[in-house]
């Protein structure tokens, strides 16, 4: 029995099972959002919007030729539930390191595993699943080297760090957090300037993977975000550092008045609680507050990762923002783990005169396994994306049916798969593809930097947005895809389906 | 004595832990199926207010509810069902409910009304395939489930009305349906004898929902 226990509560098969449950669940193609134009971007080997994740695409071209099955955009899909399955592994690693329990690092990393924001993330193209990869791994090899003292696991962490910027720049905000926990393992890690140096040339190693930026723009690749729209040249350190340090998006930024804040910060308690269905957050408090003189070195270094990570991207002002904050939930999890470690020992505790003792203390263990198995299952209908083509279908009815040589204006999500469509699979090559929102986006940046006031930007914007509709209906059929009142005062909306042809009205145009 | 008065307390200890756990462990399992029952947020996977669906398979020999949120039968405010009854239809298929933009089409409704809630309704073969000549043999019942705000205006005499989109007409119309409520589930409905666009329209009601590109986010700052 105890055999069996063991085995049943060994890291691998959490994560081959968690691994079993993303491919159930997996999405069954191409996927909207930052999926499709990820999916393109590895097919061109091309250049996505900032920071650029070339380390992302790299790995998914390699993934995506050793993986032959099915179309790109699974074998991406896939590739986020094998990078997921592999974090869930390293947090159940990370868990037993801190708190020495098996059965504790099973439900903590279990309950990370079945959280929904996390299982959305392992069943899409996505990068989110490898920045968890690293963050989990980083935190590993730090714990590693804080309990051996061993200046090999600081080398692979410099070089695992510098990996992780390649793919999400957004890991620089963890840096104080592993600094510290750096530092109070050994100060000597910065009078010993020789190993200080070696370290920065693994980090420095590790960044290599950035050399793509300026190697692909200079190939002209098909898909190039940052050249398209904005201009900038890759192949200078300016540029590259105008697209790693996201200057594209850096409106986005602390972009809530003091006002909304507070609201996004309950709002990113609501998905914490939500994601650990309200008992992960109890422990993780639990984990985080008891037995705090004993491990606060610890604990603020994972807190700073925490904050790091919760509170840029509270400040964020997207629409995908919930799915960034993946590494605050990733922490959570180790303290969630280490509330369960000291509730069972308390409780060992308790009934320390009592034969029963560890009977009692397995019960509770194997009902948190239990917990996970049910919230698993709870979250499973919810998330199940097996059978769900999103706009997949509005996109082939699109491609199928619309004029030939015609042009589609369409937003982010509808038209990144209409481009992976026309560029990864050749359909529909006559058709002029806009997407509205890069177009926008762009713009908005433009004047943003012109110091323009936000009102004024919208309007500018609209006004461009309406006069790209009229230049283009003077010599092509032009589709919409998504309804926007803001053609209403030029256009009729004729539907075709479930998109819509636009037919001008005899009005006369605005002057430019 | 002094034996069993320890004997007796250790039972009490023992049975007071075991009871606490029970009661912790029937916790933990409530909240979580409590949580877990609950949509999670999601902006990515989420299908965004243009496209929510919901699909059921119509039988011949029976009656069916279909409701916006994913197919089933849960009454959630701001959400919409519709009620096929057994023998309507005479090809087996499936329903579909899309979710549209609010105000939809509304240059073709009567005016100082507003359409926060547009909802398609399309029915198909096994091949996925429109089937537009289908002749319903009873009605149909659309619901649309109220949130407070809107049950309390409907309490407050605000006119309401079910519409559905009239392309037989020549320009096309929003047409009111036969119309009534059902208090209990703060349900206003409609039956109609198509398959089409419908609306839920209020008249002088500032619809708070947001247009979908007009709002400040990711890509459309």
């Amino acid at each position: 029995m105890r055999k069996i226990l063991n085995i049943l509560s060994s890291g691998p098969i959490l994560a081959g099972a968690a691994f079993i449950l993303y491919i159930q669940t997996l999405a069954p193609g191409v996927w909207g959002f930052d999926s499709a134009e990820l999916a393109t971007g590895v097919f061109t080997w091309g250049i996505v919007h900032p920071p650029g994740y070339p380390l992302y695409l790299i790995i998914g071209k390699i993934f995506a030729f050793l993986v032959p099955i099915k179309d790109l955009a699974y074998r991406l899909n896939l590739m986020s539930a094998f990078f997921a399955a592999i974090t869930v592994y390293l947090v159940y690693l990370v868990i037993q390191q801190v708190t020495g329990k098996r059965l504790a690092a099973w439900v903590g990393a279990g309950f990370f595993a079945v959280s929904n924001q996390f299982w959305q993330m392992a069943i899409v193209a996505e990068v989110y699943t490898l920045h968890t990869f690293f963050l989990a791994l980083n935190l590993l090899l730090v714990l590693h080297w804080h309990k051996t003292g061993h200046w090999r696991f600081i080398y692979a962490f410099a070089f695992s760090f510098g990996l992780s910027l390649a793919n999400h720049t957004t890991g620089l905000l963890f840096a104080p957090g592993f600094l510290l926990l750096i530092l109070s393992t050994s100060t000597t890690f910065l009078s010993n300037w020789r190993k200080w140096l070696l370290a920065s040339f693994f980090f420095l190693l590790g960044l290599i993977p950035y050399i793509y930026l300026p190697l692909r723009t200079l190939a002209n690749p098909e898909l190039d975000y940052v050249k398209a729209y904005y201009g900038i040249d890759l192949t200078t350190l300016k540029g590259i550092f105008w697209m790693v340090s996201g200057q594209a998006y850096r409106f986005f930024a602390f972009g809530y008045p003091l006002s909304e804040v507070f609201n996004e910060g309950v709002r990113f308690i609501g998905l914490l609680w939500r994601n650990y269905f309200g008992i992960g957050v109890l422990l993780g408090v639990i984990g985080f507050t008891w037995k705090w003189s004993k491990k606060w070195k610890l604990n603020i270094g994972l807190l700073l990762i925490f904050l790091g990570n919760t509170i840029f991207f509270i400040n964020y002002r997207v629409l995908d923002k919930d799915t960034m904050f993946l590494p605050a939930y990733l922490v959570w999890a180790i303290w969630a783990g280490e509330g369960i470690s000291y509730l069972s020992a308390g409780l060992v505790s308790i009934m320390k005169d009592y034969p029963f003792r560890l009977v009692t203390e397995k019960i509770v263990l194997v009902s948190m396994v239990l917990a996970v198995i049910l919230g698993a299952s709870m979250n499973y209908r919810w998330l199940d994306m097996s059978r769900n083509f999103g706009k997949q279908g509005v996109a082939l009815e699109v491609l199928e049916t619309a004029s030939p040589n015609s042009t589609i204006i369409a937003q982010w999500s509808s038209a990144v798969m209409l481009e992976y469509y026309q560029t990864v699979e050749g359909l529909r090559t006559d058709l002029k593809i806009i997407n509205r929102s890069r177009v926008d986006v762009a713009l908005y940046y433009k004047y943003w930097s012109q110091g323009w006031k936000p009102e004024e930007i919208l309007r500018l914007i609209s006004q461009n947005d309406l006069q790209m509709v009229y230049a283009e209906i003077k010599h092509r059929t032009v589709y919409v895809i998504e309804y926007d009142p803001l053609f209403l005062s030029g256009f009729e909306y004729l539907p075709q389906g479930n998109y819509y042809k636009l037919s001008l009205l005899d009005k006369i145009e605005p002057a430019p | 004595m002094t034996q069993k008065g320890t004997y007796s307390s250790k039972s009490r200890l023992i049975v007071i832990v075991l009871v606490a756990i029970l009661l912790i462990v029937i916790g933990a399992f409530a909240l979580i199926i409590w949580q877990g029952s609950k949509p999670p947020h999601s902006s990515t996977t989420e299908n965004n207010a243009a496209d929510t669906q919901a699909i059921a398979a119509i039988p011949l020999d029976s009656h069916v509810l279909v409701s916006m949120s994913a197919g089933e039968v849960i009454f959630v405010p701001g959400d919409m069902t519709v009620f096929i009854p057994a023998g309507a239809v005479d090809r087996a298929g499936k329903v579909i409910l899309t979710r549209r933009e609010a105000d939809l089409l509304s240059e073709v409704g009567e005016p100082g009304w507003r359409r926060p809630y547009v909802v398609n309704i399309e029915y198909q073969d096994a091949n996925g395939n429109a089937i537009t000549d289908q002749v319903i043999k009873k009605p149909i019942e659309v619901c649309f489930i109220l949130d407070n705000e809107l049950w309390g205006k409907y309490l407050d005499g605000v006119p309401f009305q079910v519409e559905v989109y009239d392309e037989a007409k020549d320009p096309p119309v929003w047409a009111p349906l036969p119309f009534y409520a059902y208090q209990n589930h703060y349900q206003i409905c409609g039956t109609t004898m198509h398959f089409s666009l419908f609306a839920l329209a209020v008249k002088d009601v500032v619809v708070t929902e947001p247009t979908p590109t007009n709002a400040p986010g990711l890509y459309n700052p």
